[in-house]
């Protein structure tokens, strides 16, 4: 059985995970995303050159650092916001790491406001963003 | 004006019918198998009665709207300020539109900001602003 983060667990200022999630932008892993959300821009099927990643793939490797805080099922996003410095490119490992800034009830509902940064393997800004979801109840 | 944006210009919409069949391959793509989006008997205990897509799906029709437009602006600099309103259910058909409410002179260009919103009939499930880069300075 998974062991789920009880919200009264999370700590403003808390780094996770550490060292930061990786993500190997694949030929498949972007192929699996474009299908999902019946994308279906040439410029990311490009084969002459870099094949760039839709900017939202940041939804994928985001929630894959995420994943390492065990939110219990059931929570839901409320706000998104992203900055996209620069496209994700097939043959790319990005580096992911969250920070928590703030956490808050209200009617009831636990929310988190986490921060999220990716860099490239050379280390260059690819993704920042504010995510702001509801904490999954917990048994 | 080079970049050809103005003040008041509109996205062409788009339109995107949500399947369960979708929700599961979103599931799987994003790797987001959180059982409100997939199982129906746990949706069912939960505010929704069933079960809902990803906020991060409809997002992405959103996406597709600016890559459409102007794949480059969007992907570099770019960027969204969203809010999800509400659920996207299985058989909903999701439209998106936006229009450009300012353009800004930033430390990397000019910038088009448009507000932007995601309906199903008449409930918007996503509204807030998404900017794509005009000029580089």
């Amino acid at each position: 059985m998974t062991a789920y983060t009880s919200f009264t667990e999370l700590k403003i200022g808390q780094i996770f995970p550490d060292p930061a999630a990786r993500f190997d932008v694949t030929e498949a892993s972007v192929d699996a995303y474009l299908g999902a959300t019946e994308d279906s821009a040439e410029i990311y099927r490009k084969k002459d050159g870099p094949r760039p990643a839709p900017p939202t793939l940041a939804a994928v490797y985001m929630l894959d650092a995420l994943s390492h805080l065990r939110n219990p099922p059931g929570g839901i996003h409320t706000k998104q916001s992203f900055v996209f410095h620069q496209p994700a490119y097939v043959g790319d490992t990005l580096s992911t790491q969250a920070r928590i800034l703030e956490t808050y009830v209200k009617k009831g509902r636990n929310y988190v406001v986490m921060e999220i940064v990716t860099h490239n393997q050379k280390n260059a800004l690819v993704t920042t963003g504010v995510i702001t979801r509801i904490w999954g109840k917990e048994a | 004006m080079q970049h050809g944006v103005q003040i008041g210009d509109v996205l062409p919409e788009s339109r995107h019918k949500v399947t369960q069949d979708q929700i599961d391959r979103y599931a799987e793509a994003s790797g987001d198998r959180n059982p409100l989006h997939i199982d129906p008997e746990f949706a069912k205990e939960t505010m929704f009665g069933r079960t809902i897509a990803h906020g991060l799906l409809s997002l992405a029709f959103l996406s597709q709207a600016m890559t459409a437009w102007d794949w480059k602006g969007w992907a570099f600099g770019g960027g969204l300020d969203i809010a999800f309103l509400g659920p996207v259910y299985p058989g909903d058909e999701v439209a998106v539109r936006g229009k450009v409410t300012a353009l800004e002179i930033g430390e990397n260009g000019v910038i088009a900001v448009c507000e932007v919103a995601c309906t199903v009939e008449d409930r918007t499930v996503i509204a807030g602003t998404v900017r794509r880069r005009l000029e580089t300075a």
